[in-house]
């Protein structure tokens, strides 16, 4: 490695520093305060997790968000694994927005497709809720988005 | 002949000494070019490129000292987080934000200064929006509710539940199962809780609370002379009591390379300080110590015979 004899500069106008150059340092600081801040906003606009998003709120807030789906066949309805994507099934859980609810469903749809007498689907996004002593957790209906096949009867 | 221990004396006093002459800004190039080489990116065409550079600046001191490459590093990350932002942890965020403070200290000609005032305001801003969501923005922490259903439910959390927690091994499992069986059926579940684990939960919420806003303010009071003075330790020892048992890699690595940015020149103990706890979250996540401390501990515990 190089030594500390070296002068610890590596850049530099020969005219002496810049009235912008000062403010450098502070460019990524800059950065971390606005996305925070937007992050706060995001987390109370929408269900955004405190834990994502940049604004440094993990380990603050219960985020136990659960996903499922089901299949609507001739048969009634059939609980499907979801397992993959497991970007999109993770973006899901901690940003349950309607776009990554249609995100999923769209995915989903692929693959019911093998299954030729379903007619559509629906995919939940449910909450955990802890009360009492001992400890009682209960499972809460958050999101929902029901997604009916287009080219099928239901 | 020398014995065994002179030797080792001697060769750690050497190195010692190696190290304390290493520049803070190359020691602080290499650890988060190491820490990216060892952070997978998730997509091919950003981890190729993020490889690619961090090599060439382990290479050569040249190019690892280089703003265009740092700027480029900076790009990628970013592009990460922008592409996986509502999946990706904070600390890929800070990981980001560094990447371009070292680009832009780089680009000028106080090197040194620029990131060690960089390193202070992200290290100051991260706990400070962290303790604003946890005492603040968010109700469950400050109720004591997240630290209870944490331990009882986060893996992450086994060690620390069962050597502090007076749960049994059987107990915990138990609870796990429970987990399992609510994630199936969604059926509300009961799990087992001892008093000390309530207690344990109390402590936890305050500790952390409490030792993440005087980090927070040691860092950005820097008018206050003597919180100045105490970040080092303050930091430090949150590195060590919470990354045993949270084990958050990346945070905890970070989190040191930032405080290596930040440290004055002269305190070379402090540097060596940030280094090894640095190295010893890294080992950690190789060498579990504290989940084999757990097996010992716990190993005679049982519903029936529980701890004291």
């Amino acid at each position: 490695m190089t030594r500390s004899s070296q002068a610890e500069g590596s850049a530099g106008g020969s005219g002496g520093a810049r009235k912008w150059q000062r403010w450098l340092p502070f460019l990524a600081p800059a950065v971390l305060v606005v996305v925070a801040l937007n992050q706060i906003v995001l987390t109370h606009r929408t269900d955004l997790s405190p834990w994502k998003g940049g604004g440094f709120g993990m380990f603050s807030a219960i985020r136990a968000h659960q996903t499922r789906a089901y299949l609507f066949t001739p048969n009634g309805e059939r609980r499907m694994a979801l397992r993959r994507p497991r970007r999109l099934l993770t973006a899901l859980r901690h940003n349950p927005s309607r776009a990554n609810l249609e995100r999923v469903a769209l995915v989903l749809e692929r693959r019911a497709r093998r299954n030729e007498l379903a007619t559509g689907l629906r995919v939940e996004v449910w909450n955990t809720l802890l009360a009492g002593s001992p400890p009682t957790l209960t499972l809460t209906l958050a999101h929902t988005l029901t997604y009916e096949f287009p080219d099928r009867d239901p | 002949m020398n014995s065994p221990i002179a030797i080792l004396s001697s060769w750690l006093r050497e190195h010692y000494r190696q190290f304390a002459e290493v520049s803070t800004l190359d020691l602080i190039v290499r650890l988060t070019m190491i820490f990216l080489l060892v952070k997978p990116m998730n997509l091919w065409y950003l981890q190729v490129p993020v490889t690619l550079l961090c090599i060439l600046g382990l290479a050569s001191p040249r190019a690892g000292r280089s703003p265009v490459v740092w700027f480029l590093l900076a790009y990628f990350l970013l592009a990460r987080v922008v592409i996986f932002w509502d999946v990706v942890d904070n600390h890929i965020y800070l990981l980001g934000y560094w990447a371009l403070a070292l680009a832009c200290a780089l680009a000028l000609a106080e090197s040194r200064t620029a990131i060690s005032v960089s390193a202070h305001l992200l290290l100051g801003l991260a706990f400070l929006f962290s303790v604003l969501w946890k005492g603040v923005l968010s109700p469950d922490f400050v109720s004591g509710e997240f630290f209870r259903y944490t331990l009882l439910s986060d893996r992450r959390f086994h060690d620390f539940v069962l050597l502090f927690g007076a749960l049994s091994p059987q107990e915990y499992a138990s609870n796990q199962g429970e987990l399992r069986q609510l994630a199936r059926t969604g059926e509300p579940i009961t799990l087992i809780e001892s008093a000390r684990l309530v207690l344990l939960a109390q402590i936890s919420t305050w500790w952390t609370l409490v030792h993440e806003a005087f980090i927070a303010v040691a860092f950005l009071g820097k008018r206050v002379a003597w919180l100045s003075k105490v970040r080092h330790a303050a930091l430090v020892s949150f590195a060590w009591i919470t990354y045993p048992f949270a084990t958050v890699v990346g945070f905890g690595w970070l989190l040191m390379i930032l405080g290596i940015a930040q440290c004055e020149p002269e305190l070379k103990r402090t540097r060596l300080l940030y280094l090894a706890t640095l190295l010893v979250i890294f080992v950690h996540q190789f060498v579990p110590w504290t989940t084999a401390l757990t097996e010992t501990v716990t190993a005679g515990w049982s519903p029936t015979n529980p701890p004291s």
